[in-house]
């Protein structure tokens, strides 16, 4: 579904270069769950960015599906992503002014109807978090937090979840919860990739990908 | 999620931002207002102040001697009333000067008593302009009497009077004015003509000036180009202490209107402006997300554009309120006009309801093209 081409990433950092992503070539296919593994720095994140059209690469190809991602105007590509991609982050990005409902409902690419309404009702009752829909996410524990940004990704039915380092911030019990809705969510037919430090997802994951100071060193 | 409930959902939560926004363009909006109101109180008062005071412009004869003219307080010299006419036609020009009334003056004897008998045409006032003419409005058949002619002649208002071969009704109340007023008769012009056998004549057009020539454009030069173009054969003589009066006034106001007021603009739209950057930089992590989920540049600008346009709506109805109550409350105390001068103005409320938002969204713009602009990856790459 996704497939990268000699992807190059460099950035110009106090005058030096820093060479971010080198020749990245993949394949991700429909239904993986890979799970990207590295040290810091090395150049997960940016290829998360990469393959969400988040971030043009300096050098090379992505082709997401039948679409060259950077050849698509920014419109179609922020159009694509809010239908087919959902993203989810070590930092949660919550908007803190909207209560649960209204951050889920924050995906819909339009005007939220009843089946949006219905939808984001079904996800935050699917996470445990019905009980508190009225409230804002400064209210709400890490782990509530990042299981409201996994219902917020899931909205829009995506074909693919970009997780980046998504229980970063938890405890083992709730970092467990919200692996097993990426878990879930493979199971019914999604695609996953998950940037991870830990190893909690590797019994999960179908493949690993590592990458070191910007290359692929295992798949 | 709609965009309209988002921002109001987003300014009740940073209610500071939104709070010294609409403080600011509030402010702006009460010294407009303010000044506004005042500017226009201050006109009513200048044309209250004038009518009650005459004309200040007098056209006479030019081969008048001023000498004369001053001594007796009219011209021995007349001129055919169609010279009215032909100014009065150059009213619809922009001319600088408006309100014209002919008359015919001249020294008289009733009973022993030594008058002034004076006729006066209807006002000539430029199209369009609906003021009501200025001085009063003599009815047929009737005179208005000097408060020292009523004293000899022992006559009041209601009692005849007889001019010449004419009887006429005293249709005013003679009050002592101190000035030569009360030793003055008033008619209409064609029964002064006839009683002096000056039938088709005048011997001064009275006028007052507009109010828009300041001193250092030399009013009077131009008002006697203006008035030498058309009628060669007067002169023009310019009450000029009233007529400063009216000048000074009118440029204390144009100051106003061109250093305070744009001053004031200016230092509410950098304020509003700063808020707004503020609050891009307090929202850069909503914006990158939002972008993550697919958000155009448009909703992005939408949300910081449409805050802008719901506080300045917000600060419009302060500021218009607000600021029309001080001004009917303090107005008079702060500033030379009367409390019956100042009114409220609902157009200027009106307009400003609408061009507030547009220039707070105005003020908005830079901030929200660089929310627009913001690198989301940049942001989101935080860990
Ligand atoms: N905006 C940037 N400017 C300069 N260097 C950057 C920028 N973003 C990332 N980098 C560098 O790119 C490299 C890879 O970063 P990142 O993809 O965040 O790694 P990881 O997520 O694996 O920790 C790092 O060395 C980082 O310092
Ligand atoms: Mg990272």
């Amino acid at each position: 579904m996704i497939r990268c081409d000699e992807v190059t990433k460099t950035f110009c950092k106090n005058g030096s270069k820093v060479l971010s992503l080198d020749r990245f070539t993949a394949d991700i296919r429909d239904g993986e769950f890979i799970a990207v593994r590295g040290p810091s720095g090395s150049g997960k994140t940016t290829l998360l960015l990469t393959l969400g059209g988040m971030q043009r690469p300096s050098t090379g190809k992505v082709q997401f599906d039948e679409h060259d991602l950077y050849a698509l105007s920014q419109a179609e590509r922020a159009n694509l992503r809010s239908r087919q991609i959902g993203f989810v982050f070590q930092m949660f990005y919550l908007v803190p002014y909207l209560d649960l409902l209204g951050n889920v409902l924050l995906a819909s690419p339009g005007k939220p109807g009843k089946v949006e309404r219905q939808r984001a009702a079904e996800l935050l009752e699917q996470f445990g978090l019905s009980n508190r829909i009225a409230h804002r996410p400064d209210e709400l524990s890490a782990g509530e937090r990042q299981r409201l940004a996994v219902a917020r990704a899931l909205l829009n039915r995506p074909k693919i979840l970009l997780a980046d380092e998504p229980t970063g911030n938890l405890d083992p019990d709730n970092a467990a919860v919200v692996i097993d809705h990426f878990v879930q969510f493979h199971q019914s037919g999604g695609t996953v990739v998950l940037v991870t430090h830990g190893t909690a997802a590797d019994t999960f994951a179908n493949r690993i990908i590592r990458l070191n100071q910007g290359r692929l060193s295992g798949d | 999620m709609q965009l309209w409930t988002q921002i109001i959902c987003e300014v009740g939560f940073r209610k500071l931002n939104a709070f010294f926004s609409v403080l600011g363009l509030t402010l702006a909006v009460i010294i407009v207002v303010a000044s506004q109101l005042i500017a226009e109180s201050d006109e009513r008062e200048t044309r209250r102040v004038t009518r009650d005071m005459g004309f200040n412009l007098r056209l006479i004869p030019a081969e008048t001697d001023l000498g004369q003219f001053y001594r007796d307080g009219f011209s021995r010299f007349a001129m055919d009333a169609t010279t009215l006419d032909r100014l009065a036609t150059q009213l619809t020009n922009n001319v600088s000067f408006n309100h014209l009334v002919g008359s015919l003056r001249r020294g008289y004897t009733i009973n022993g008593q030594s008058i002034l008998l004076v006729g006066l045409s209807k006002t000539y006032v430029a199209p369009g302009q609906g003021k009501k003419p200025m001085g009063f409005v003599i009815k047929t058949n009737t005179i208005h009497i000097g408060s020292e002619i009523a004293r000899v002649q022992v006559k009041n208002k209601g009692d005849t009077m007889q001019v010449g071969m004419q009887q006429f009704q005293i249709s005013n109340d003679p009050i002592e004015t101190g000035t030569s007023d009360d030793i003055t008769i008033f008619a209409r012009l064609e029964d002064v003509q006839s009683i002096l056998g000056l039938s088709g004549k005048i011997n001064e057009i009275e006028a007052i000036d507009c109010l828009c020539l300041t001193a250092d454009e030399d009013p009077l030069a131009i008002l006697r180009k203006e008035i030498g173009d058309i009628l060669p054969d007067v002169q023009v003589v310019h009450k000029q202490k009233l007529a400063d009066a009216r000048a000074k006034q009118r440029q204390t106001r144009e100051k106003v209107n061109a250093v305070v007021l744009p001053s004031v603009l200016l230092a509410s739209a950098v304020w509003v402006a700063l808020l707004a950057v503020f609050n891009v930089r307090d929202r850069r992590q909503e914006i990158g997300i939002l972008r993550a989920l697919g958000k155009s540049g448009w909703r992005i600008a939408g949300l910081f554009l449409g805050k802008a346009v719901l506080l300045g709506f917000v600060a419009a109805g302060f500021g218009v309120v607000f600021g029309m109550w001080a001004v009917l409350e303090f107005g008079p105390s702060l500033f030379p006009v009367t409390k019956k001068a100042i009114q409220v103005n609902p157009l200027l409320a009106f307009q400003l309801v609408f061009a507030t938002p547009l220039f707070a969204a105005f003020a908005s713009f830079i901030p929200a093209m660089l929310a627009v602009s913001h690198d989301p990856a940049e942001t989101l790459r935080e860990d």
